[in-house]
């Protein structure tokens, strides 16, 4: 019934009041005049019925045989519908035209979703990917997936694998990061171990070699730790790889200083470009600065459930950039006194035990000066290639 | 007599009868009923539909009563039936 129903809203039809007369023989005239009637039910005095619209065309003459007064109550389906819209022609031409670039920009590529790197940028692959013929507005039945992975992993160095699927307008690209494989320590060569600075000698643990100083004594940077010369039992030598460890107490300082007088480069803005970004095509809407020592670009691109869309904007800051002495307060030159010796000390602690330390702040009208004295347990074994002189059997 | 000559001819080759020119067929479901073969609407109210058979007259008589379809001599008959009388 449904089927049937669908076909009628397709070809349209009117449904009627008849009124007096004889409905019977109303009916029967239009049977016999080939009249579709359906849906023909009986109130009280009237009925009501449904007919094609050729029929309707026709019923008058029924009608007028079985004095019936028949009036149209609505009329039903697609011709009435579209006789509505016909003012409205542009909307067909809207259906068509949104037909048309359904149809051509469904094949295409527009979003593209890296998945699975945590050390390599986002950025990198994504360029890798462009530079191997994964553009955005790329046909998707001309893609080789598997020359695209292989074209990508070559690219970015530290990938092990990326694999690429299509899925409609989406490309996924979900990488695998490579490990690091651990150095192996090289035994070949004859080295010495040697003290990198001055220091008093805490710990001395030799794995090959000889050692040649003594703990708790004092080593001058360059002396030897552990040599390269090793006794065999014969009373002959051989020359070897050294390798230990060897940790001394060491003094450093470290010394800050900032001045009220600074040269800072400063950033001054020339001009804002905003660009459209639709479906691969970028429309800038500014002329960008000739002369611009940086930029940066911020994206707003459409998202739907998690996946960025390729309809959005862009703003680009255009940066000259100058240099120009500024007059800074003694409290703020202390405190880039500090920073600096924050930062210096951060670096210097990496891989040391401190064990004491002593921090001075000075300052004169011009400058203020951090210094730090630390006293600190460290490796000092260094490896130093062991020299030897050549000479002839008769000297 | 030529009723009779076709009907004779329907049972002899096992042919069902409404095959014949003044044949009709009746079929009940649960609110409604398929006539085939009427040749008019007799009588048509809320509670009654008679239907002209040729030979016979069909009364459909139930409450809210539509005729869902009245063309090429078949009515389909909906609403609550009560009952079908063949006179």
């Amino acid at each position: 019934m449904f089927l049937v129903e669908l076909l009628r809203f397709f070809t349209g039809y009117a449904e009627f009041t008849g009124t007096g007369g004889f409905s019977e023989r109303f009916i029967n005239l239009c049977s016999v005049y080939d009249i579709p009637l359906w849906n023909i039910t009986y109130y009280n005095g009237y009925f009501t019925a449904c007919t094609s619209v050729e029929g309707y065309m026709r019923i008058a003459v029924c009608a007028r045989n079985s004095g019936v007064k028949v009036r149209k109550n609505r009329s039903v389906g697609l011709p009435f519908i579209l006789k509505k819209l016909r003012p409205r022609i542009g909307l067909l031409f809207g259906a068509i035209f949104f037909v048309v670039c359904l149809s051509i920009l469904s094949n295409k590529v527009w979003v593209i979703s890296i998945s699975g790197n945590e050390t390599i940028p986002t950025d990198t692959i994504l360029s890798a990917a462009e530079s191997a013929g994964l553009q955005l507005g790329r046909s998707t039945d001309k893609l080789n997936v598997v020359q695209l992975s292989l074209d990508t992993c070559e690219k970015v160095s530290g990938i092990s694998w990326a694999a690429i699927r299509v899925n409609g307008c989406c490309v996924y690209i979900d990488v695998t990061e490579a490990e690091a494989s651990p150095e192996i320590e090289s035994k070949e060569g004859t080295y010495n171990i040697v003290a990198s600075k001055d220091a008093q000698l805490i710990i001395l643990e030799p794995y090959r070699g000889t050692p040649q100083a003594k703990i708790f004594n004092s080593v001058m940077k360059g002396d030897i730790l552990i040599s390269a010369v090793t006794p065999n039992r014969d009373e002959s030598v051989s020359l070897v790889h050294a390798s230990g460890y060897a940790v001394g107490r060491t003094e450093t300082e470290i010394t800050a200083s900032s001045a009220t007088s600074l040269n800072c480069a400063e950033y001054i803005p020339i001009r804002n470009v905003y660009t459209a970004h639709f479906f691969g095509l970028d429309v800038p809407l500014g002329k960008p600065p000739e002369d611009f020592s940086q930029k940066f670009t911020q994206s707003k691109m459409m998202a739907y459930s998690g996946k960025t869309l390729p309809i959005g904007f862009s703003r680009t800051e255009y940066y000259s950039l100058k240099t120009k002495a500024k007059k800074i307060s003694p409290a703020q030159a202390k405190l880039k006194a500090a920073s600096d010796f924050m930062n210096s000390a951060s670096d210097f602690s990496q891989g040391k035990q401190i064990i004491k330390s002593k921090i001075n702040f000075s300052e004169n009208g011009s400058s203020a000066t951090v210094t730090g004295e630390f006293i600190c347990y460290e490796n000092i074994g260094t490896e130093a290639l062991f020299e030897a002189e050549t000479t002839s059997y008769q000297e | 007599m030529k009723n009779k000559k076709s009907s004779s001819f329907l049972q002899r080759f096992d042919l069902p009868e409404d095959l014949s020119k003044n044949g009709y067929h009746i079929e009940i479901f649960n609110s409604c009923a398929v006539v085939d073969g009427c040749k008019n609407v007799n009588e048509y109210s809320d509670g009654v539909i008679r239907l002209d058979l040729g030979q016979n007259i069909v009364s459909v008589i139930g409450n809210n009563l539509t005729i869902r379809c009245f063309s090429c001599g078949q009515a389909t008959i909906d609403g609550r039936i009560a009952a079908v009388e063949i006179s």
